[in-house]
């Protein structure tokens, strides 16, 4: 009996997906590989804003009656480590500035008026809403808890648990580039994962080795407005309501993916601070700043 | 004199392990040769519990750290 | 500002904030919590050299032989605990020394256990144990028997690893309770019952220091209380309590190239019978191929004498006494190999190691030479089944 390479590709919160696993040839694979896979389809059922049967929805309707609502578990966790993590970036990192959306299009070529930003502002402000696990209340219709900067995240995660779970050993799960390691090939060779240049489409920046862990990338990139040549990127601050400058891309490897993805975020929002900030963390790093100038201890 | 000197020894065992922990910390995602089986404490547990069950029941010594409360009738 | 200026509070809430997530929780036990349901078999073969005969005064030179067959069961149960069952059966023949005795010319002769003895051993234990997002707990229960002999004993283990996973405390604490009731010969006294308690505990850190370096030192304690003599030997007194100290010291490092684990673990050993003892043992793990596996080991031990132990058995003499050879001063080397054959689901197992003890083996020049010192060959075959 051996180990087989089994590979699945889907389509999931807007990214494409990718299993691998090494399984038995006594496993039944494809209930395996459907089992990873349906656990990032339940997180993007439960949390996706765009389907009226979500968890996400219900809260979005509780917030315009400026209502009250008991979260489960899973969704009580994921909002104590957003307040954590909004402590810890200085308000930054805010899941409540999915509001300025309604002002910005990115997929549009225009950029919104101050005036419009203005308008929304007031509805930004995790520290506006009462939290007090379970219960989360809106003092005021308007405002949004979007689980959309971070659950993809933990989506890896999550489905790295469920296949651990089964008895996997050996693995990776990539959702739209975010990584989480099972564990490492049959051999004890880790996995190596590319870094993307953000600028030039197929070039690799760096190439890192993973045992375990996860990797997680924020950038521009993913998607922007292009406005009178100047680019603004779709990470937005909670303050001013405009995109952030300084990094142009950050990638950063730590124990999970959650962590991972939302250090990146932070990152990015602090612009020319987000190297500073990943240091005092002791997370590695690596980003390229507006000059294209590369930063980083991931050597 | 014998006893001074394993003293001595053990203390710079421990002084040495003592001052490498000022080296930057090994990430979790660097630690795949560290989880191997044969770098564990016990990469066999079956084998060093007989080994140390022979051991103990026909040398003058016995325990040491992971040595479980075992009784052993061997005197 | 301060550039440099580390802040692992920030990374040690985040860390928190995301293990209340129950995947990321599962993720971060799954290192060390056991995914699989493993049985595992091994049989030894334990088989002492026979005495010289010319050393042999009264009864066989022939010495104990030992079958072994372990069993072992470790399973995952419920999300977050594992069971180990461990059992082991073993049979033994052969005989002991009873007494050391001077010859008129000065030299140690023995005196053997009257005919050749046929014992069992059962032992039997289980462990469960629970793992948290920063290590785990344990409690173990085992029972003993022999033909002469009852015990129980008990643990409980604890292992804490740092929010970084670079230190790991570990600590227990164990008891055991044991009951003799020595096989009675005609025409030879000996005691009826008796009964002795051990408590030992240990302490210990380990920590990483390279992506292929980790090392753990650890002290460990014990204390016995009770009935110490051995009660087959003629003439055999010795303090009703006995306290050990221990320092351990181990080192893993792995050679990348090579794909060779190399592992030390260095033992000094005290006790308040005037016993100290130091063992090295080197073992080098080589891999050859993706599932074979060769280790060859070496291990050097050394001990002093007991402050009561006496060359030769003497009906004069008062007080604590003893010449049993394990009170005696002596060293030993013992040489092995291993190899294994590893599979996702099962491996195959086997050893062999050479064990001779000589007093000139000893860190210490020693006068006289304990006639019964022990030379052994073990062998283990074994294999494990993981589903």
């Amino acid at each position: 009996m051996s180990l087989k390479y089994h590979k699945h590709e889907f389509r999931a919160m807007g990214s494409p997906c990718v299993v691998h696993l090494y399984l038995n040839d006594t496993d039944d694979s494809e209930a395996i590989l459907k089992a990873v896979a349906d656990e990032v389809h339940r997180l993007e059922k439960k949390f996706s804003r765009y389907r009226d049967d979500s968890l996400a929805s219900q809260i979005m309707q509780t917030s315009q009656l400026a209502g009250s609502i008991d979260l489960d578990n899973e969704t009580a966790s994921l909002l104590d480590y957003a307040h954590t993590l909004w402590e810890q970036s200085d308000g930054l990192f805010d899941i409540t500035s999915g509001v300025l959306r309604r002002v910005w299009n990115f997929n549009g070529d225009r950029i919104p008026t101050q005036q419009a930003i203005d308008e929304v502002l007031p509805s930004v402000g995790w520290n506006k809403l009462s939290w007090c696990n379970p219960q989360l209340s809106f003092p005021r219709p308007g405002m949004e808890v979007d689980f959309g900067g971070y659950v993809k995240e933990y989506a890896a995660d999550s489905a790295a648990a469920v296949a651990l779970g089964l008895g996997i050993q050996h693995g990776l799960i990539e959702l739209g580039g975010d990584i989480r390691v099972i564990g490492v090939h049959p051999d004890g060779k880790p996995w190596r994962v590319g870094v993307r240049h953000p600028r030039q489409e197929g070039v690799v920046l760096a190439e890192v080795e993973l045992a375990q862990g996860a990797v997680a990338s924020s950038g521009d990139y993913e998607r922007a407005i292009i406005c009178d040549g100047k680019r603004y990127g779709h990470i937005l601050n909670p303050f001013s309501g405009w995109p952030v400058s300084g990094l142009i891309s950050v990638t950063v490897l730590a124990d999970h993916c959650l962590l991972a993805g939302t250090a990146c975020t932070v990152a990015m929002l602090k612009g020319k601070e987000g190297p500073q900030w990943l240091e005092q963390l002791g997370l590695t790093w690596l980003a390229m700043d507006d000059s294209g100038e590369v930063l980083g201890n991931l050597c | 004199m014998i006893k001074k000197c394993c003293s001595v020894l053990v203390f710079c065992v421990g002084s040495c392990l003592l001052a490498a922990c000022e080296t930057s910390p090994v990430k979790p995602w660097q630690r795949g040769d560290l989880a191997r089986a044969e770098m564990a404490w016990e990469p066999d547990p079956m084998e060093s519990s007989l080994r140390d069950h022979v051991y103990t029941s026909k040398e003058g010594s016995s325990g040491g750290v992971g040595t479980g409360g075992g009784g052993c009738g061997c005197y | 500002m301060n550039k440099n200026k580390r802040n692992p509070g920030a990374l040690a809430a985040l860390t928190g904030a995301a293990l209340a997530l129950p995947a990321i929780a599962q993720l971060a036990q799954a290192a060390d919590m056991p995914t699989k349901t493993e049985l595992g078999y091994r049989y030894s073969d334990y088989k002492e050299d026979d005495v010289d005969a010319a050393l042999v005064m009264v009864g066989t030179e022939e010495r104990y032989d030992i079958d072994t067959h372990q069993f072992i069961l470790v399973a995952p149960v419920g999300d977050s605990s594992s069971l180990t069952v461990d059992a082991m059966y073993e049979t033994m023949t052969g005989a002991s020394a009873m007494s050391v005795v001077e010859t008129p010319q000065g030299d140690s002769m023995l005196i053997m256990t009257g005919a050749s003895i046929k014992e069992e051993r059962t032992d039997l234990s289980a462990e469960l144990r629970r793992y948290d997002d920063h290590g785990s707990k344990a409690v173990a229960l085992g029972y003993s028997t022999e033909d002469d002999y009852e015990a129980i004993n008990g643990s409980l283990d604890l292992e804490r690893k740092s929010a970084d996973g670079i230190t790991t405390w570990s600590g227990g604490v164990g008891f055991s309770y044991d009951e003799l009731e020595p096989i009675q010969e005609e025409g030879i006294n000996r005691v009826i019952s008796e009964d002795r308690w051990f408590f030992n505990g240990y302490v210990a850190r380990a920590k990483v220091h390279s992506p292929v370096w980790q090392s753990q030192v650890g002290l460990y304690l014990g204390v016995y209380d009770g009935y110490l003599d051995d009660p087959y030997r003629s003439r055999d007194i010795r303090p009703d309590t006995r306290q050990q100290v221990a320092v351990n010291a181990r080192s893993r490092y792995f050679l990348s190239g090579l794909k060779a684990a190399l592992n030390l673990d260095y033992r000094f050993y005290n006790d308040d019978w005037g016993i100290s003892s130091h063992t090295l043992e080197f073992t080098w793990h080589q891999t050859l191929t993706d599932a074979l596996r060769i280790s060859p080991r070496i291990r050097y031990y050394s001990q002093s004498q007991a402050d009561f132990y006496v060359d030769a058995d003497s009906g004069l003499r008062q007080g604590e006494q003893s010449s049993d050879y394990r009170l005696s001063p002596y060293g030993a080397i013992a040489y092995g190999v291993g190899a294994g054959y590893y599979q996702s689901n099962y491996s195959l197992v086997l050893y062999v190691e050479q064990y001779d003890s000589d007093a000139d083996y000893a860190l210490k020049s020693v006068s006289k030479a304990n006639p019964f010192l022990v030379d052994y060959t073990l062998v283990t075959v074994g294999l494990d089944y993981r589903f």
